[in-house]
């Protein structure tokens, strides 16, 4: 069975093999078997529906959280003409939706928001037609203990269990031994699911842990980083400090620097993408918004100039690094009037119980809440769950955030590998690390400059970019 | 939007903030239409339309700690201080304001630039022949619209495209066609971020944006003035048939028809407060509205006292006289 996987990947994608645990999985659905597939970013996650897609008799059918990762996939789909693909979510007009709705048998995909797959008249459409497979994209969103929890989410046990999949696949990247229980309970899947779990070791990655004393410390570091002149993802907590510290290192490189937030328009984060894709711009500072569906190979140096909120996040963002295989270094900053300014800030996003209830009551009065709580709030208000559950499952999850976070803590202040653990966080059976000169290293140990010496990272020529051009050269440009 | 920009849109006399903010947001109440007829602003309704009350609010509360704005928070009103008025002329804040660009003429801006550069990016990638590549806007709406203009125009030669874009471009004053050409994007010619742009030409990226949808208006206004030079362009831009929402332009189709009030609330079948706002939209917005209409005159005389007599009158420029 595996070589006659490999020949039609050969085939049918132009790759000579599988990526780790692909052809696990595949093998298990194409035996009629449900599965969970625990595997790092950029490791072709989406290529286990894309194959077995001719296999398969019905509609495929992918719940995906963002919209932009639905339009890249869907997208992909179609140049790769894999099969004929419709994208449900809260852009479309009643109309379009109904278009869609109407001609569901036409399609071999289905990408659908969580939100969206809800509605009844949504579930009903799916009901009248065969579903080959249910797939539950990033997974870890269903567990309360990942990072990235989305009420709706917690639903799609229930819908799997109406919509009755012949198979279902669940999807994600970080997943630790609890939130991949979770993934099986809560989806209501058979004991006898298959699953792959892929270690979130990657060799090529080298971590550095970097401690900061002082205030100018992060500046000093800061510069002797981007003075390497590699491909450069800087990852900040804030909007604002995204745009700040965008326009302060303007001031102290030559090379080209854009902020980017979800704040951004569609076009305008599409242009930074692409410019840094195509090594135009050479370094990006950003907030967390800048992650799912970007895949930049060439990534030298990620640099968390803030802390990332936990554990999970810290993973899939230095994930982002060193796609190509090749060497990529990963710096993160650790000061302490930074934890404290991010306990400050999950303290003052926090709901209290009445503004809770109030919100249940009265959804029109905003009581003062800013616009993240309010879209929180409004997210569980689609679930349709009572306000005694969503209370509880909040006040829930803000105990675990504080404890993953004081995890994260821990392992910022530990002296021992890195690498050890993550993957002993992380792993369910974690790999015994052997530590090297090419696997981690804190400031304490050895210094910036010695080990940026040491380091043989590739460079990458960046063009720089382009000034104000006339008309008449942008319209060559454009059409000649 | 920074604060000082927010500046512009008040005055010497109290005006209703809340009216600003649900304006610039796209709220289109007859009670926001109204005001902002009133203050001059009606062109800008629908420019922020992911504007949070929370910001908007912060920010006044920024002018009025700067001196600029005084607040009174039982009227829900704010007057535009001595030092104010002062820093808004010194500043020429109003000018940067988008002026050539009005809602209810070409629509919402955020559509017509998707338009555009998707337009500009599709007919350049396939003049280079690249087909795979990620469309510049997510919005369904406006991909589909795409489809439909390429599948339209395929059989014509695209470099009329191009020399449509080069003339209407040229004809722009030249900051607005440079503006306009700089913010293109295609596989073959990358373009800039706004943030590069904003940096090359020393403004804050708020402005920049501000800049881009009135040389987007200037654009537009091209367009409208001689439709038939342009095919191509106006096709992929259209302008709105009518400023009124579809139910509202229904309404004020059976107005302009001659119907009386009793055979458009029978055949509409909607609450009669409801048609009557409808009415009061189109007096709001359409210039040649026709206050002297028998219908019109018979609503104002049934209540000479009540809210549509009212603002009849007031949108008349005058008392109704009973």
């Amino acid at each position: 069975m595996p070589s006659q996987l490999t020949d039609e990947l050969q085939q049918r994608f132009g790759f000579q093999q599988f990526r780790p645990g692909q052809a696990e999985i595949l093998t298990a659905l194409l035996a009629g078997r449900d599965a969970i597939a625990v595997l790092p970013t950029g490791s072709g996650k989406s290529l286990l529906y894309q194959f077995v897609a001719p296999h398969l008799t019905g509609l495929i059918l992918v719940v995906s959280p963002l919209i932009s990762l639905m339009s890249d996939q869907a997208m992909r789909i179609r140049t790769a003409h894999i099969g004929s693909v419709a994208v449900l979510n809260s852009q479309l007009t009643p109309v379009e939706k109904n278009q869609i709705l109407r001609r569901l048998s036409q399609y071999k995909f289905l990408f659908v928001a969580p939100e969206t797959l809800q509605q009844p008249q949504v579930q009903q459409a799916i009901q009248r037609v065969q579903l080959a497979l249910f797939v539950v994209d990033e997974a870890h969103c269903i567990s309360s203990w990942g990072p990235d929890f989305r009420p709706s989410y917690l639903l799609l046990g229930q819908v799997r269990q109406q919509l009755k999949p012949a198979l279902t696949l669940a999807l994600t990247a970080t997943a630790t031994p609890k939130v991949f229980r979770d993934i099986q309970h809560e989806l209501m899947l058979p004991a006898q699911t298959a699953h792959y779990r892929a270690s979130v070791n990657r060799s090529n990655l080298f971590l550095r842990l970097e401690r900061i004393s002082h205030a100018d410390d992060k500046q000093v570091r800061l510069q002797a980083l981007i003075d390497l002149g590699v491909p450069t993802l800087i990852y900040v907590a804030t909007r604002h400090q995204a745009q700040a510290l965008a326009q302060y290192l303007q001031l102290k490189t030559n090379r080209q620097v854009a902020y980017y937030h979800g704040g951004l328009s569609g076009i305008e984060r599409y242009r930074i993408q692409q410019l840094f894709l195509q090594d135009q711009l050479g370094i990006v500072v950003a907030t967390n918004a800048f992650g799912m569906g970007i895949d930049k190979s060439n990534l030298r140096l990620v640099i968390h100039y803030d802390l990332p909120a936990n554990f999970e996040n810290y993973l899939q963002e230095i994930g982002r690094a060193g796609r190509d295989g090749q060497l990529a270094l990963t710096v993160i900053f650790v000061d302490e009037t930074d934890f404290a300014k991010q306990g400050q800030r999950i303290k003052n996003g926090q709901l209290t119980t009445i503004e809770i209830q109030n919100f249940f009551a009265h959804p029109d009065d905003r009581q003062e809440l800013n616009d993240s709580q309010l879209g929180v709030l409004a997210a569980y208000a689609q679930t349709q769950l009572p306000v005694a559950q969503v209370t509880a499952i909040l006040q829930q999850t803000s105990q675990l955030r504080a404890q993953q976070r004081q995890a994260f803590w821990q392992f910022l202040n530990s002296r021992t590998c890195l690498r050890q653990q993550l993957c002993d966080y992380f792993d369910a059976k974690p790999p015994e690390i052997h530590h090297d000169q090419w696997c981690c290293s804190q400031s304490e140990d050895e210094s910036l400059s010695a080990l940026l010496q040491r380091l043989p990272l590739v460079e990458t020529a960046a063009a720089d970019q382009a000034p104000l051009q006339s008309v008449a050269t942008v319209l060559t440009a454009l059409f000649d | 939007m920074a604060a000082e920009l927010l500046l512009a849109t008040f005055a010497a006399t109290p005006r209703r903030y809340k009216a600003i903010f649900y304006g610039l947001l796209g709220k289109d109440t007859v009670s926001n239409l109204l005001a902002l007829r009133e203050y001059g602003l009606l062109s800008y309704f629908h420019l922020y339309p992911k504007l949070s009350q929370s910001k908007f609010q912060a920010q006044l509360v920024k002018l009025q700690q700067a001196g600029w704005l005084q607040i009174d928070q039982t009227a829900a009103t704010a007057t535009l201080t001595t030092a104010g008025a002062q820093f808004l002329q010194a500043q020429q804040l109003t000018d940067y304001w988008p002026h050539a660009y009005d809602y209810w003429q070409f629509g919402d801006w955020q559509l017509q630039w998707q338009r555009l550069l998707l337009g500009v990016q599709v007919v350049s990638n396939r003049w280079h022949q690249v087909q795979q590549y990620q469309p510049l806007t997510e919005s369904f709406q406006v991909q589909q619209e795409l489809h439909a203009w390429w599948r339209y125009w395929s059989q014509q030669d695209w470099s009329q495209f191009k020399i449509e874009l080069q003339t209407i471009l040229s004809q722009l004053p030249e900051s607005a066609g440079i503006l306009l050409a700089n913010s293109f994007s295609s596989n073959s010619f990358p373009g800039l971020t706004s943030q590069h742009l904003a940096q090359i030409q020393q403004q804050s990226t708020t402005v920049l944006q501000l800049a881009q949808i009135n040389s987007l208006g200037l654009l537009l206004q091209q367009l409208q003035q001689t439709p038939q030079q342009w095919p191509m362009l106006t096709s992929l831009l259209p302008l709105p048939k009518s400023p009124l929402p579809r139910s509202a332009a229904q309404t004020y189709q059976q107005l302009l028809s001659g119907q009386t009030w009793l055979q458009i609330v029978q055949q509409r079948r909607i609450k009669e407060n409801t048609l009557k706002e409808h009415l009061l939209m189109a007096a709001i917005l359409i210039p040649t509205f026709p206050f002297q209409n028998p219908t019109i005159q018979q609503l104002c005389h049934q209540d000479p006292a009540g809210f549509f007599a009212g603002r009849i009158a007031q949108l008349q420029g005058g008392a109704f006289n009973a």
